[in-house]
């Protein structure tokens, strides 16, 4: 009898890194399909050509680089989606492959691959390409099926056009603007997910949607319509909460989740360009470590607790 | 009917599958007794004690075969009557092999003379309790193992207002505890009644984890009518039943770094040693033989009532032998899956602490990959003492002794519970029970 | 990093080492501000490169030639006025004979002085060796400024252009990133290159690279 000699604990959670991002992806697919079924081809296009350069950028890198090829991780595949989904759907195919590409070498791979990025890599992605081919990343389309794209129709967003569309065309993402962050009833199914398979906790989606909310308002502006127009939601849910880039204590999540709300209002209102999530959060990505440095946490047996006791 | 206080952190390991119980928590334990048995001098912490019997001699069941050594030392006792075979070394759960005794069993069990029952706990001498403890080798059973006698024994300048038993058993597979408690309440509640009259102490509190609504109900029913016994239900986390956190949710108090219970007027038993206590109060018989659960691939789990001393592969014989063939057994842990220990071969004998016997396939040994961390913060949520698993994690990677101590690695108290939620299969527990022996060894190096 | 005493003072040594192994933009790190700033086209990085290298050879020949006469901690405002006077120079050669480079390098030509480029071999070899040593060094570490200048400014000037010294290299439906012609594009390129030129230097030497630094 050849026995394992392997140390404690001899039982494994079920839920591995892989299992988490499958998560995610189906959380994710609601917004995929809502974003083809409002923009047609071109939006296919472009999730699928991000997601295969994502997952094909990686696999390259890692053989490059010399190190083991995880690409069954799934987290490439995350990262291409999630980009994908942020993208214009009259955007050419080529952004989105260079996008991937960026995103996954240069953003993941070259600071030490998973779990080493210090900023959201979709979201750095997305912003080397606005400030790269700004002409493809502000060109928006009308909604209007299959043919969005061919047809181009140009039309304008919500948040360049406040007031032109009704809360309900925003909630059902009957509107121009990225491919996956216009119909938020696809990102709500995403989140009931998420929070069911305990994949993410509340605090991130729920605290930066209030906070967003609660500013927009201070601000004098329309709270519902700011929550519902452009990428708030998308970001609260799918890349506030990317485990890498956002603080690990509660109280730290909370405080990453309610300043980035309010940089997105700031943005959005004093800014130069009309969408402030990418950049609001972008900026909390590079704070989050010093935020988990200041929230302490208090270690049993020290402190005041560990003196207080009868007698 | 559950408290609502619990302790930060903790996991739920095998919760679907009820903590892996479901074989054994039915099921009367069972006697069993070897044909032979291979005592370690070794079972407590503390030095391990000089053999005073030789190859050859007949000892009776509960003659004296080991002296204790040591501020520490604990009493060894035979735990079969027979002739002995062999005194020396042998491999155990530990890496060096240790001395033992080795005794063929003449199924005689003929008692050894001189055993002084003190009968009745609540009338016997209460200073006489202690010494007859420290007579009969108790040490911890809960799997710690350390000499009772030393544990009841309160310093100047120290004094114990609460005893807690603990009851929770919230490793996963075991269930002896489960069941000593519904079949032997009574001599449970007089081991506490024991230790409480020896240190003066009013309150005594048998803590048992939700998963167990039976043993709440046959321990309230045995504690009617003893004085200052209360049952308390907890709810059903891991590690529930590590000391620290016993005694937090029990009493309140926390016990500050590298200080022990006593320090916070608390001291905390294992439920089968105080079965052993009251064995030894009011019987005079010394601790011979324990509850020890098999489960996992053998035919018939069961709860067995053996003699200290009796073999892995003698366990599982009285089981109906492995369910799988030799060759498919994978991994054998003495304990439970979450502190385990893997053992190099079966024939491994039992000690005194060691409660339960896993039966792991070769599929169900293979560890999963250790693949980047990917800052989920579910080790962090996990841990009950507050510590960043993620982040010792690199310091004992690179060996950085000093930080790891300054980020209080030596505070873990290794239950496994950010390993076993690590999505990335990272081996954390390993890691810091390895770095705290360095930092141990180092600080021993540096005093003497 | 290596020192006058660690390697040859043979010409060729130091030419070699200037360009490639102690390469100042990709491999010593210095003067990166210009070369963040003004690469933006080849033609460009080649200017500067060469204003750089100009000024760098003859502040190096006369604080070789100056050496012994100021020491300890007065000898590095001698280097900046040395550097000073050079740079003052070349800005008049430029803004004469070169007047749309000049306005291309804007403020940049000027602050050639304080080009850590030219103060680090001021004081790491010039100031510690003689004439041709220094000349030596100078050179190399011109040239190597230089190409690596160019290579940079052509980069981004084939990446946010099309082209290269104005030439076009891609065809004319290419759509340029405007990311290369930023500072930020210009931080990239420059991080990049030193990836790849530290990969394969290490590459070629293997063992030997490892044992020196």
């Amino acid at each position: 009898m050849n026995l394992r000699m392997s140390p404690a604990p001899h039982v494994y959670s079920s839920q591995s890194t892989r299992a988490l991002m499958l998560n995610v992806i189906i959380a994710l697919l609601p917004c995929a399909v809502a974003g083809v079924w409002h923009f047609g081809s071109g939006a296919l296009t472009l999730i699928l050509a991000s997601t295969l350069s994502a997952v094909l950028a990686e696999c390259l890198w890692q053989k490059l680089a010399g190190r083991r090829v995880l690409i069954g991780d799934l987290s490439a595949v995350v990262t291409g989606l999630i980009l994908g989904l942020n993208l214009p759907p009259s955007a050419p195919w080529w952004l989105a492959v260079l996008g991937s590409a960026f995103a996954v070498v240069v953003v993941k791979g070259l600071f030490g691959g998973l779990g080493d990025n210090f900023v959201n890599p979709a979201l750095a992605a997305r912003a080397m390409l606005l400030v790269s081919w700004p002409k493809y990343m502000t060109a928006w389309v009308a909604p209007a099926g299959w043919n969005a794209c061919v047809d181009a129709v140009s039309a304008a967003t919500p948040l360049a056009s406040p007031g032109s569309f009704t809360a309900w065309q925003l909630f059902l993402g009957d509107v121009p603007g990225s491919i996956g962050e216009t119909c938020k009833l696809a990102i709500l199914l995403g989140l009931a997910f998420l929070l069911l398979t305990k994949t993410v906790s509340w605090r991130i989606p729920v605290t930066l949607t209030a906070s967003a909310f609660a500013f927009s308002w201070i601000f004098g502006g329309d709270p519902v319509a700011a929550i519902l127009s452009g990428g708030v939601l998308f970001a609260a849910v799918f890349m506030a909460t990317d485990y890498v880039t956002c603080p690990m204590s509660a109280a730290g999540q909370l405080v990453y989740a309610a300043c980035a709300g309010l940089l997105i209002v700031l943005i959005r209102r004093y800014g130069l360009y009309p969408e402030g999530v990418t950049f609001a959060i972008l900026l909390m990505n590079i704070a989050a470590p010093l935020i988990d440095r200041c929230v302490r946490r208090r270690v049993y047996g020290h402190g005041k607790g560990a003196n207080a006791h009868n007698g | 009917m559950t408290s609502n206080r619990t302790f930060r952190g903790g996991v739920h390991p095998l919760r679907a599958r009820h903590e892996g119980k479901a074989p054994t928590r039915g099921q009367t334990v069972r006697d069993y007794a070897a044909g032979t048995v291979t005592i370690m001098m070794g079972m407590h912490l503390g030095a391990p004690s000089e053999p005073c019997v030789k190859a050859g001699d007949h000892v009776k069941l509960g003659q004296v075969i080991g002296e204790p050594v040591g501020p520490l030392g604990l009493s060894v006792h035979a735990s079969v009557s027979g002739k002995v075979l062999a005194v020396g070394p042998v491999q155990s759960v530990s890496s060096p092999a240790a001395m033992a005794v080795t005794i063929e069993n003449d199924f005689r069990d003929e008692w050894a003379d001189g055993l002084r029952p003190l009968g009745d706990v609540e009338t016997c001498p209460a200073e006489e309790i202690v010494p007859a403890i420290r007579a009969a080798g108790v040490c911890g059973m809960g799997g710690a193992a350390f000499p009772t006698h030393v544990k009841l024994t309160v310093r100047e300048g120290q004094f114990c207002d609460t005893i807690i038993l603990n009851g929770a058993e919230c490793e996963t597979h075991l269930t002896c505890d489960h069941r000593l408690m519904l079949e032997r309440g009574g001599r449970i509640v007089d081991g506490l009644r024991a230790a409480m009259r020896a240190l003066n102490v009013k309150k005594g509190v048998i803590a048992i984890e939700d998963n167990k609504p039976d043993a709440i109900e046959a321990m309230r029913r045995a504690a009617q009518g003893r004085a200052g016994v209360e049952v308390m239900p907890l709810r059903t986390k891991y590690p529930q039943g590590g000391e620290k956190q016993l005694i937090q949710v029990v009493t309140g108090r926390e016990v500050p770094a590298g200080k022990l219970p006593l320090d916070v007027h608390v001291i905390v038993l294992n439920v089968g040693t105080a079965c052993a206590i009251a064995d030894a109060v009011i019987d005079g018989r010394p601790l011979i033989s324990r509850i020890t659960t098999v489960t996992g691939r053998v035919a018939r789990p069961s709860n067995l009532r053996v003699r200290v001393g009796t073999s892995v592969a003698d366990l599982v014989a009285a089981c109906g032998g492995y369910s799988i063939p030799d060759a498919e057994v994978g991994k054998v842990v003495l304990g439970g899956a979450m502190t385990g220990f893997p053992c190099p071969g079966d024939q491994v004998p039992i000690a005194k602490a060691h409660n339960g016997v896993v039966v792991y396939s070769r599929a169900e040994a293979a560890e999963p990959e250790e693949s980047p961390c990917i800052r989920c913060g579910r080790c962090v949520d996990a841990c009950p003492i507050g510590l960043i698993p993620w982040r010792l994690k690199y310091l004992c990677d690179a060996n950085d002794m000093k930080e790891a101590a300054a980020q209080n690695v030596m505070d873990c108290i290794v239950c496994g519970g950010c390993s076993y939620i690590c999505p990335a299969h990272r081996v954390l527990t390993a890691s810091f029970k390895t770095m705290k022996d360095r930092i141990a060894a180092e600080a021993k190096k540096g005093k003497g | 990093m290596r020192t006058m005493d660690d390697r040859k003072h043979a010409p060729g040594e130091a030419l070699k080492y200037g360009v490639l192994g102690g390469n100042p933009l990709l491999r010593l790190g210095l003067g990166l501000c210009p070369a963040l700033a003004v690469t933006v086209t080849a033609m460009n990085g080649l200017g500067m490169g060469l204003a750089t290298a100009c000024v760098l050879l003859c502040t190096s020949l006369t604080v070789s030639t100056l050496r012994g006469l100021v020491a300890g901690r007065a000898r590095v405002p001698l280097f900046l006025l040395v550097s000073a006077v050079f740079a003052a120079v070349a800005q008049m050669i430029l803004a004469g004979w070169f007047p749309a480079l000049n306005g291309a390098l804007g403020v940049f030509v000027p602050l050639i002085a304080v080009n850590c480029l030219i103060l680090n071999r001021a004081d790491e070899a010039a100031s510690r060796s003689g004439l041709m040593t220094a000349a030596a060094d100078a050179v190399g570490m011109g040239l190597g400024y230089t190409a690596a200048l160019t290579l940079v400014g052509a980069l981004r000037e084939l990446i946010g252009r099309g082209s290269v010294f104005g030439a076009a290299i891609l065809p004319s439906g290419y759509e340029p990133m405007l990311l290369a012609a930023m500072p930020a594009g210009g931080f990239l390129m420059v991080g990049l290159l030193m990836g790849v030129f530290r990969a394969v230097a290490s590459g070629r030497s293997g063992k030997k690279e490892s044992e020196r630094t």
